[in-house]
């Protein structure tokens, strides 16, 4: 057998670009004499553009054109999604402001000093009306939103709550709420639009989707979608902001199809806050009611959600309610609200990073009540089954990850009593939480090629948004085509590729990766056919069954020393190449069985006794994911979903004034994410498991488990160290004092 | 960002004529200014670049130490002469920006920072700092960051600075040159509240330059400490801080500093702090009487009232600290 | 018999069927401008790879198709699309060539460069092109694609025009001053850049100069480079936009998270705020991430973190790797403790931040650095 690539911990195959300065992010792209394109916000939340002068603008040297409303193209599309990720976008058709910071024109100059200095120059007069962006002013409001199709609906009831909790030993009752936060990837959207003639768009866009990219606009732009082409090869992060195409894309692509130029539209940070998405603010109300011995009898969240007035993202947070605990009596419901603000989005873990927050809190407290251990109150309630679904998992190894996680951490070491416990004057708090993603699966292609120098070509659209997609597929590939990695090369990031769905949701290793290996098992294949029924050669004659193949070589397994390489059967063959296009649909066992990757958190925090400062100090987490695909990547990914539980538990937070409904924090310096200084060293711990039913590569997806529950395990452990229950993210100095 | 024409002075008089022409800034280490043109709250039609005078020296003065204008905060943090005698200055130095801000931003820049009020940074909004009389939205507004001493009804931006928190506790002295030659001004008057001309900061006129800060020995220097409180470990601005100096003798504190920074429109001495310390020994309880007198008559509005707390215990906990150091 | 193709005509139609892959057909091209290039020679290889990614930004720039027809030898440049090169060297190649050089009335009149529109129709036409200049054939074609989207950009009128004329006006007026004008050095700022092998660094992309703009100087990697800008232009735009250096990335462009971290003079700083004319030679040395490596061989920095995985989407690294290297060598390092406090100026939104601390920590401890 050929040695395995895949699970080995590969250094990246596209490191050397990115420790170099070579990799090509999106606005890099060398493109000669492009335009620059800034864009000009709304400084109201809503109401009527008056009057727009364009003049002063217009008379900045270099300045090629002004799109605003009175002038631009119309783009009947832009306000007709039609997938899930697709958005409504203001594209400067009309003369309404909805929020603050919506694009209300468009500067294109030569330089990037031009148009950003003629965009200071547009002067907007505004009807202004009265903005509303305090949600819980609104919450009387609210209502259910509609099911997304192939997703769960927004409500759930099983058993009879009610008639449980009059029986209940111990009882929790609270509300939490997590605030509006922005994803600022680090890299700014940007985007290259280049129409070629009338009816040929290309874009190099940071996007996590260029598929669904490419139907949204050469729908809005009555496009065929042929003749759009998205690149995007290297993408700066994206947390599920560049999961969609919005404004910016169609202004892109507007701006180049007025002006006849290539135009470059890389928006600011400040931007990043305005018409990207977000994750929205929650209002989350949890009853959590156990017997005397800890068996939970009733669980109860409900959810509100903030979105805008034009368009409906809910967070799902409660659907991890459904399916975490043994619990008979489950009712859960999402609400929304609408407020003058931009349309939120998926953020890493949508749902299951905020509603985590909430049950993993409610489950400490009632731990409290209970005077029990929060780690045995959640082994008491295992769940072997899917309760929600009602269904087997296809595989589920959490027992493992809270036993090896705890003994790892020493959380028999825990003081039960809060602010029992110090570190000279810092107090000490241990918390934990459980953590859980669905593990999905969407219809995916891919292209595996073998040439005749026997190196192999293996393409998939995907993008890589850092998840290590270039890595692991090399792997899979190399592995599936019996080769070393070293001879294949995997390219991504192109609409010319075989299609593959968006990089959300963790389902990318997943979706693609299946399709990856079946396209490289086929070749093989035909490569051995080849080799045991074509031309001549050392295995001439054999049945497929008995050749195996070994780094580019075919050898048979009953005498080793009979060897064809793929080079000399190509060659004899008279072949340039041999290749396979595959369409991966889901695995059909997985109707059968439900499918989540779980983990467990075990977090050491340390609180200033005088200031509240809270400090991680300690964070050991073991998840049980289904096959690792890469240690070094997978531990990545566990790691950076970590960090951004920890800037969700204690830093993230969008603020509005309340008065005008405009951002006030639309900087990194106004809007925290951890430094350096805030992350301590971790403890991964990758517990093994095998899951035939999942998807062919039995891998269930680890780029959002990572921060699922950490904002609760914070919060318990902040609570264990100074006994005060924060119920409010972030958990700011200031709720400490 | 508005065009602007660039020119380099190497010798001081030809910059400060420079100075007197209209729209003209000088520029330094550029974390202040080039920030604010590019959010187009600074717009000047010339930038005067100083960065090569001959005002970069840290030496020995007498018995204190005299500090060049454009010496960098990083070269001020670490010269053998501050680190020793005057560790509040490294201490706070090091607790701002970044390491690479501190490379950038001279002495000189840093007293002239100005503030990170929201409002202020946002030319879209209202500020009566940037605009006279357009009205200050940080009053009923998100004021989370926002000062809680020194306000005014005219504006509430708190001063950034850590540096000058503890330039005014070793009662530094900002040396400048205009027009009219030379003149020497105490720390404690260079900053000045925003009253209702919130567009003035600093005591500097138009068109002169901070040559130098001198830096008194003092006896306090010597047991001087900085503490910051943030909203992360690291590269934040001060939620609070505090500056604190003390001389004690004989079990009795002879005099005392006690400045807070991160609270108040300019960094602010606790005068009445310092007096609650004078003539006591250096106990927690006076500590914290300090801390109490530190934060009298602030001002906390919805979303910055948990200051006055917080400003107390930095004051009580820097003293604690200073003393458990000693 | 040959009869010059006018402009205003429609393009002859050709189809190149001896292509070794499959047949490359004019018409197949409609809808987007098309750029056919006639030449005795032509060559991508080599010594001429900065010229070829300079005519690739071009033709991405102008949305445009490139047809270059060479007696031996078919280049097929799409904007997107690394080139496709036909270099059979056949008989039959070599017969086509002629036969299409024939119907375009240039096969004496070598080299020739036709533009045809996305309608099929010739926009722009000129044989025996005056070749001047080290870039030969290759270097007047990236002279006369500049100069075409030059056109195309400085705007000449403040009405909006349909992109079908702009790509038409701009492309044809852009011709016509390559080769009338531009091309016959008349003084104007040449795209050319230096022969082959006069500097490691990539040649930069042409902006064209605004209003105030200086001629600078930029000493970055050791190289002096020439710039000409505006004062407003940041040193990370400068590296970014002009010198072909995006190695330093843009993540907030106020100095708030390092991502554009340079060395200025040996010292880390946020090139975001730094305007490239307070940097100018001899004043400061600039040192980006691109003047690390040695040829293949990577600086310790870089193969710590790709052994380590510093990093997700990359975006941050460079800044980080400056930012490591600027710390080591400042010498105000206490510990691998203080690492963190150190680094903290540069974000990582991927959350990499043990990794990195432990690459750095590997080559403090290797004393690598």
């Amino acid at each position: 057998m050929t040695a395995s690539s895949v699970g080995k911990p590969l250094d990246r195959v596209d490191g050397r670009l990115k420790v170099t300065g070579t990799a090509t992010f999106s606005a890099e792209v060398a493109v000669a004499n492009v335009a620059h394109a800034v864009i000009v916000g709304a400084t109201i939340s809503k109401g009527k553009i008056t009057a727009l002068d364009v003049g002063e603008a217009q008379r900045v040297p270099g300045v090629v054109a002004v799109l605003t409303h009175l002038n631009a193209a119309k783009v009947p599309g832009a306000d007709k999604p039609t997938e899930m990720t697709d958005k409504v976008v203001q594209v400067l058709q009309n003369d309404a402001v909805l929020y603050d910071g919506q694009p209300i024109a468009l500067v294109v100059a030569d330089t990037l000093e031009h148009a950003s200095h003629a965009a200071s120059l547009v002067k907007a007069t505004y009807a202004a009306e009265a903005a509303i962006c305090e949600m819980d002013k609104e919450i009387g409001a609210g209502f259910a939103p509609k099911a997304a199709p192939g997703r769960p609906p927004p409500d759930s009831n099983r058993g009879d709550i009610d008639a449980a909790l009059a029986t209940a030993f111990a009882r929790v009752d609270a509300t939490y709420t997590t605030p509006c936060e922005n994803h600022n990837p680090l890299e700014m959207h940007a985007t290259i639009a280049v129409f070629q003639g009338e009816d040929h768009l290309t874009l190099y866009d940071a996007t996590q989707g260029i598929f669904g990219l490419r139907k949204r606009i050469s729908k809005a732009f009555d496009l065929k979608p042929e003749n759009v082409r998205v690149i995007s090869h290297f993408v700066g992060g994206g947390f599920g902001s560049k999961g969609s195409a919005w404004s910016h894309v169609f202004l892109a692509a507007m701006a180049s199809r007025a002006t006849g130029r290539a135009v470059k539209l890389s928006i600011t940070r400040q931007q990043m806050f305005a018409f990207v998405g977000y994750r929205p603010q929650t209002i989350q109300q949890v009853t959590a009611a156990a017997s005397k011995d800890g068996t939970l009898v009733a669980l109860r969240h409900e959810v509100t959600s903030a979105t805008s007035r034009f368009d409906t993202f809910a967070e799902p947070s409660a659907n991890v309610t459904r399916m975490l605990y043994a619990c008979p009596n489950v009712k859960t419901s999402h609400r929304l609200v609408r407020l003058d603000v931009a349309t939120p989005t998926f953020t890493r873990a949508p749902g299951e990073a905020s509603g985590s927050f909430a049950l993993e809190s409610a489950l400490d407290e009632l731990s409290y009540s209970l005077k029990m251990d929060p780690l045995a109150l959640r082994l008491k309630n295992y769940a072997e089954t899917d309760p929600d679904e009602k269904k087997p998992f296809s595989s589920k190894t959490l027992r493992d990850c809270y036993t090896q996680g705890a003994a790892k951490f020493g959380w028999s070491k825990r003081k039960p009593e809060p602010r029992s416990m110090r570190d000279g004057n810092w107090l000490v708090g241990f918390g934990m939480a459980t953590a859980t993603y669905p593990s999905r699966q969407s219809a995916a292609s891919a292209l595996a090629r073998v040439k005749k120098d026997g190196s192999a070509q293996v393409l998939a659209g995907s993008q890589d948004i850092g998840t290590g997609t270039y890595t692991i597929m090399t792997q899979i590939a190399a592995d599936a085509l019996g080769m070393s990695v070293e001879r294949v090369h995997f390219d991504l990031g192109d609409t010319t590729f075989p299609e593959t769905p968006v990089s959300g949701g963790s389902q990318t290793a997943s979706s693609v990766g299946s399709a990856v290996k079946r396209a490289g098992m086929a070749v093989r294949t035909k490569l051995i056919d080849l080799a045991v029924k074509g031309k001549g050669g050392p295995l001439n004659g054999m049945s497929a069954e008995q050749v195996d193949a070994e780094a580019g070589v075919l050898v048979s397994k009953q005498d080793r020393t009979k060897s064809d390489s793929y080079e000399a059967v190509l060659a004899r063959n008279g072949l340039d190449q041999i290749e396979e296009k595959i369409d991966e649909k889901e695995k059909a066992e997985r109707k059968d069985h439900s499918t989540h990757a779980f983990g467990a958190h075990f977090i050491e925090v340390k609180v200033d006794p005088d200031f509240g400062e809270v400090r991680v100090s300690r964070v050991v987490s073991a998840f049980a994911a289904g096959k690792i695909l890469n240690r070094k990547t997978a531990r990545s990914q566990f790691i950076g979903g970590i960090v951004w539980g920890l800037g969700l538990a204690l830093h993230e937070h969008t603020e509005r004034d309340p008065r005008t409904s405009r951002v006030v924090t639309k900087d990194l310096a106004d809007y925290h994410v951890p430094v350096h200084a805030d992350v301590p060293d971790m403890d991964i711990v990758m517990v093994d498991e095998v899951d035939p039913y999942v998807n062919e590569i039995g891998a269930k997806g680890v780029g959002e488990i990572g921060i699922v529950g950490v904002g609760a395990a914070i919060a318990n452990a902040v609570y264990h160290a100074t006994g005060k229950r924060v119920r409010s993210l972030p958990i700011t100095l200031d709720k400490l004092l | 960002m508005k065009p602007f024409a660039y020119s380099r002075e190497t010798g001081l008089d030809h910059a400060l004529a420079r100075g007197k022409e209209d729209g003209v800034r000088y520029l330094a280490g550029g974390t202040t200014l080039i920030d604010l043109m590019r959010l187009g709250v600074e717009e000047p039609s010339t930038v005067v670049d100083l960065r090569a005078l001959p005002l970069r020296d840290i030496k020995a003065d007498g018995d204190g130490v005299q500090i060049g204008a454009l010496a960098t905060n990083t070269e001020v943090a670490y010269h053998p002469l501050i680190a020793k005698a005057y560790p509040v200055l490294s201490e706070a130095l090091l607790s701002g920006a970044s390491p690479q801000l501190r490379n950038m931003a001279s002495v000189g820049g840093n007293l002239l920072q100005r503030t990170r009020c929201s409002y202020f940074r946002d030319p879209s909004s209202p500020c009566n700092k940037r605009m006279a009389g357009s009205g200050c939205p940080a009053l009923d507004g998100y004021n989370r960051s926002n000062a809680i001493l020194g306000v005014s009804s005219s504006c509430i931006a708190t001063h950034p600075s850590d540096m000058a928190v503890a330039l005014l506790a070793l009662d530094a002295v900002v040396h400048v040159r205009g027009g009219g030659g030379e003149r020497a001004v105490p720390m404690g008057d260079f900053h000045v509240a925003p009253g209702s001309t919130p567009a003035v900061e600093t005591a500097l006129q138009k068109g002169e330059i901070i040559t130098h800060v001198t830096v008194p020995a003092s006896p306090f220097a010597q047991r001087s400490h900085y503490v910051k409180v943030r909203d992360r470990a690291s590269y934040a601005f001060a939620l609070s801080s505090a500056a604190v100096a003390l001389d004690v003798s004989g079990g009795v504190v002879k005099s005392a500093r006690v400045v807070l920074g991160g609270v108040a429109t300019k960094p602010w001495r606790a005068t009445e702090a310092e007096a609650e310390l004078v003539g006591k020994p250096p106990t927690s309880m006076s500590f914290d009487a300090a801390g109490a007198a530190a934060v009298r008559g602030a001002v906390p509005r919805t979303h910055n009232a948990f200051k006055v707390e917080l400003a107390k215990r930095t004051v009580a906990r820097a003293l604690r600290d200073l003393v458990g150091k000693a | 018999m040959t009869h010059a193709i006018a402009v205003g005509a429609s393009a002859p139609d050709f189809t190149l069927r001896s292509l070794s892959a499959s047949a490359l057909a004019l018409r197949a091209l409609r809808g987007r401008p098309v750029v056919l290039a006639f030449a005795d020679t032509f060559s991508i290889g080599g010594a001429n790879a900065d010229l070829l990614r300079e005519i690739r930004a071009h033709l991405r720039g102008l949305g445009a198709v490139l047809v270059v027809l060479a007696k031996s030898a078919v280049f097929y440049f799409r904007p997107d699309d690394d080139v496709e090169a036909f270099d059979d060297a056949s008989p039959e190649l070599a017969r086509e060539v002629r036969d299409i050089a024939t119907a375009y009335g240039c096969e004496r009149a070598m080299p020739a460069l036709f533009v045809v529109d996305s309608e099929g129709v010739v926009r722009f036409a000129r044989r025996n092109v005056d070749i001047q200049g080290a870039g030969g054939v290759e270097g007047a074609l990236v002279a006369a694609l500049d100069a075409a989207g030059r056109a195309v950009l400085s705007p000449k009128r403040s009405l909006l025009l349909t992109r079908r004329e702009w790509v038409v006006t701009g492309l044809v007026a852009g011709f016509i001053l390559a080769f009338v004008d531009g091309c016959r050095d008349n003084g104007a700022p040449s795209p050319m850049p230096p022969a082959p092998g006069a500097s490691a660094a990539p040649p930069p992309l042409p902006a064209p100069p605004g209003s105030g703009d200086i001629d600078v100087t930029l000493n970055v990697n050791g190289t002096d480079r020439q710039v000409r800008i505006d004062p407003r232009v940041s040193l990370l735009d400068a590296v970014r936009e002009r010198l072909a250096l995006p190695g330093t990335k843009k993540g907030c462009d106020h100095g708030q998270c390092g991502a554009c971290t340079v060395l200025v003079d040996g010292m880390r700083v946020n090139a975001c705020l730094t305007l490239a004319i307070a940097t100018q030679a001899p004043w400061a040395k600039i040192t980006t991430i691109e003047g690390l490596a040695t040829g293949e061989n990577l600086h310790p920095l870089q193969r710590a973190f790709i052994a380590e995985d510093g990093f997700q989407c990359g975006y941050c690294t460079p800044g980080q790797i400056m930012s490591a290297l600027g710390m080591l060598t400042e010498g105000h390092l206490k510990n691998d403790a203080d690492i963190r406090e150190q680094m903290s100026g540069n974000i990582c939104r991927c959350g990499a931040y043990p990794n990195i601390v432990a690459a750095i920590a590997g080559v403090r401890a290797r004393k690598e650095v």
